[in-house]
């Protein structure tokens, strides 16, 4: 392990530079203690209907490789590789499912790598204890197979006690057709990067269904890079705060060989009541006018006053309308995409933790 | 003053330069002179303005602005306004209209209550340097409930390279007033560059309204930061209106702060990157009471190898209930040595509040270039037709189109955009 760590770059975002709780990692930074055991929260695991088919504990596996790409959080990516004590690659064609243990003490850090061939459907399941203290970092190094149509789910349940680290790098080949479902459900500090390269005609879509019920801090990054011809990317996040805080920041850049390529970023992220923080900075970085289409865009609003009212008008409680109304906006993002049935599974959990406090609309 | 550009000096020296300036690495202080005194007396009447620099301004026609359109017209050549007049009846209604050295001497008082106080030179380091070396600019001060109904422009005139001009502006618009002031720069072309670090601070009184527009040609070699921020009371409504043509780097971002109820802002950008230039502009809007109100639009095109950036922020603070903030971004791209960025940033925490952004890059359209070839229109006619169709809203609104004040600068605007286009050959 280095010696050194070193610091944050000035450069980074604002964005997540100010809103990330950096300080939420420097216990485990500056003494990293082995991992003192790990646990899955078995309630969550159930819900999803999933079976395991992989896991990934406190040890197996040598660190015979590991992530060797720059993620924006240096400070972390650097901690990672010297941390990194578990490495799996595993190939896909069918379905898949890992679960990532997280330690109930001290640090873990582990490295997954996933070849996805035609028709793959991966999973893989962060789902922390909400009481569990140790750190985990972990690097999913996803590659999908030229002219493959592949789907990825991962779900980050994290701590409330302690923060996680997510960077992941996904490489669609040549032709292929990728769909990635993020949901994440709760977390003191989870943290997760999202860095993505197209091949040519490739087609990449970024669904992120973000929750921040009080006590939790989410922070995604998302970044897409596309200098290939004929590419399309979308990314599509929706998210809501109750007593928390959602950060996001998505950048999608084009090079000059991005002819008739596409990129889209949508952000909306909506604050339940008056604790909540949504943070959003969607950048476009177009360096040419060979791309066909290039937009972004972010709104945050209350929850409509008109499709509350007519709810209500229908008989139906203010509080169970509000749930109606957070599920019916993560389902309109989820539905149809490969993957989701296990996602939607989570809906009830997520949409519960959101609305059980929060106080009625308009009254934050 | 003195202990402000100690202090601010001292402040330049601390804080660090910004990691992420582009196209300012042959910025260097100490080879440019930072006060240059112009070679002419201060006039007030266009009899007394010395012949060779007369023909000047009128290439540039300003002393017929002056006769037609406006209320007031201060014009800075190089550190020191050297022509100031305005019309007597906004004399007699109070209001001050004043070059800022003789405002700092005249009405101290009201002026420390104002300067540097809504951009404080802790800002950043260029802010810093302003504060310790301004000199020139205009101070508007308008008294409770008085509309001054034509615009005042101030001209600022850059007419040596390796110079620096850090002219300090500030609009004072008490409760229920009203004024529009018109900021040009020009500058002509130098082997060497020279430097802009100007400032411009708004206030905007309860129920008051100040429209603010910005013609910038500055010639291709130099540096622009502009720092611009305005401060609005209880029902009051500020307008930043920018047309960025010139310059080799631009660096400015108006601003609001909102912090009265039902105050309201509109910020309208148009950014020209044409060449080697990096023109990073945008807007900042706080909102921090409630019912506040804002507006971006923003557009830019960007060709011959240029680059433009928006770059802009919505805050809406806790307790700013109904906060409404729309932005609106559109990049044209004209070929493929171009780029078009944006880096927008929405910080929410409010849940009654309301914000959107949207943004788009675009390149011409194939299928409006064949609509408008094949009623006859030569390709490059045809190119230009299109460049202008998708600047002209924001042209408009940059010019008050809609309230018929400022036909004759719509006029300029678009003919100087015409002439830029033919150059880089649309047209």
């Amino acid at each position: 392990m280095r010696s050194e760590v070193p610091f944050q770059r000035v450069a980074d975002s604002p964005t997540v530079k100010y809103y990330v709780d950096w300080a939420a990692f420097e216990p485990f930074l500056e003494d990293p203690a082995p991992a003192t055991g790990s646990a899955v929260d078995g309630r969550l695991l159930e819900l999803l209907g999933i079976g395991v088919d992989v896991e990934l504990g406190l040890g197996g596996g040598g660190p015979a490789g590991g992530a060797g790409w720059e993620a924006e959080a240096l400070r972390l990516m650097e901690f990672h590789r010297g941390n990194l004590s578990l490495w799996r690659e595993l190939r896909v064609d069918g379905a898949l499912a890992v679960l990532v243990r997280k330690p109930v003490g001290g640090t873990k850090s582990s490295h997954l790598r996933l070849l996805l061939g035609d028709g793959a459907r991966a999973a893989v399941l962060l789902l922390s204890p909400a009481d569990a203290r140790g750190l985990h970092t972990l690097t999913l190094d996803v590659e999908v197979e030229p002219e493959a149509e592949a789907s990825l789910l991962l779900v980050a349940f994290d701590s409330l006690e302690a923060p996680g680290f997510t960077a992941q790098r996904v490489s669609v080949g040549e032709g292929a057709q990728f769909t990635q479902l993020t949901v994440v459900g709760r977390g003191r500090m989870a943290y997760l990067e999202q860095s993505c390269a197209l091949g040519r005609g490739a087609s990449l879509r970024l669904l992120g269904a973000l929750a921040a019920p009080r006590g939790s801090r989410v922070a995604l990054v998302t970044n897409v890079g596309v200098n290939e011809p004929r590419a399309a990317a979308r990314v599509e996040v929706v998210g809501f705060a109750a007593g928390g805080t959602l950060v996001h920041k998505g950048v999608a850049w084009a090079g000059v060989g991005a002819v008739e390529s596409s990129l889209s970023i949508s952000s909306r992220l909506t604050p339940l009541d008056g604790d909540a923080r949504v943070y959003a900075a969607p950048m476009l970085e177009i360096r040419s006018n060979s791309v066909a289409e290039a937009s972004h865009s972010a709104s945050h609003a209350p929850v409509s006053e008109d499709a509350l009212f007519y709810l209500r008008a229908r008989g139906i409680p203010e509080r169970e309308a509000l749930r109606m109304i957070v599920e019916g906006s993560y389902r309109g993002l989820l539905e149809g995409a490969p993957g989701a049935e296990a996602a939607l599974r989570l809906l009830p959990a997520i949409v519960e933790s959101l609305t059980a406090g929060a106080p009625p609309p308009g009254e934050g | 003053m003195l202990r402000l550009r100690l202090r601010s000096l001292e402040l330049f020296e601390k804080l660090p330069t910004p990691n992420w300036l582009v196209g300012v690495e042959e910025l260097d202080l100490e080879e440019l002179a930072h006060y240059a005194r112009p070679d002419v007396e201060k006039a007030h009447k266009w009899e007394e303005v010395p012949e060779e620099l007369k023909r000047v301004y009128e290439r540039l026609g300003l002393p017929e602005l002056e006769r037609k359109v406006l209320a007031g017209l201060s014009i800075q050549l190089e550190s020191e306004v050297v022509f100031l007049s305005f019309r007597r009846y906004l004399e007699d209604k109070g209001v001050l209209i004043l070059d800022m050295e003789e405002a700092v001497r005249r009405y101290p008082d009201l002026v420390k209550r104002y300067f540097m106080r809504v951009f404080p030179p802790s800002d950043h380091k260029f802010a810093a340097l302003h504060g310790a070396l301004w000199s020139g600019g205009a101070f508007v001060y308008v008294p409770p409930g008085v509309a001054v109904e034509a615009p005042v422009e101030a001209f600022f005139l850059v007419s040596s390279e390796l110079l620096s001009q850090f002219e300090h502006s500030i609009i004072v618009a008490d409760r229920g007033s009203r004024i529009h002031f018109i900021e040009g720069c020009a500058a002509p072309l130098f082997r060497k560059y020279s430097f802009h670090d100007g400032m411009v601070e708004i206030y905007v009184g309860e129920g008051a309204r100040v429209k603010f527009t910005t013609l910038q040609n500055w010639s291709r070699n130099i540096i622009n930061f502009n720092n611009k921020r305005a401060l609005v009371e209880r029902g009051g409504s500020v307008e930043w209106a920018e047309v960025a043509l010139g310059s080799k780097v631009t660096y400015t971002y108006p601003s609001v702060i909102l912090r009265g109820e039902g105050a309201s802002a509109s910020i309208y950008n148009f950014t020209f990157a044409k060449g080697p230039t990096w023109k990073d502009s945008g807007a900042k809007a706080l909102h921090l009471a409630p019912n506040t109100r804002s507006e971006v639009l923003s557009k830019s095109v960007s060709l011959m190898g240029g680059t433009s950036v928006y770059r802009g922020l919505v805050r809406v603070a806790r307790g700013a209930r109904g906060a409404l903030a729309s932005v609106s971004c559109g990049s044209l791209v004209l070929d493929e040595r171009s780029s078009a960025h944006t880096y927008p940033r929405n910080e929410v925490e409010e849940p009654t509040a309301t914000v959107t952004h949207e943004a788009s890059v675009w390149r011409l359209s194939e299928d409006a270039l064949f609509y408008l070839r094949s009623r006859g229109l030569r390709a490059a006619e045809a190119r230009k037709l299109a460049v202008l169709g998708y600047a002209g809203d924001v042209l408009e609104a940059v010019a008050g189109l809609a309230s018929g004040l400022l036909i004759e600068y719509y006029a300029v605007l678009r003919r100087v955009l015409d002439l830029e286009l033919e150059e880089g050959g649309y047209g």
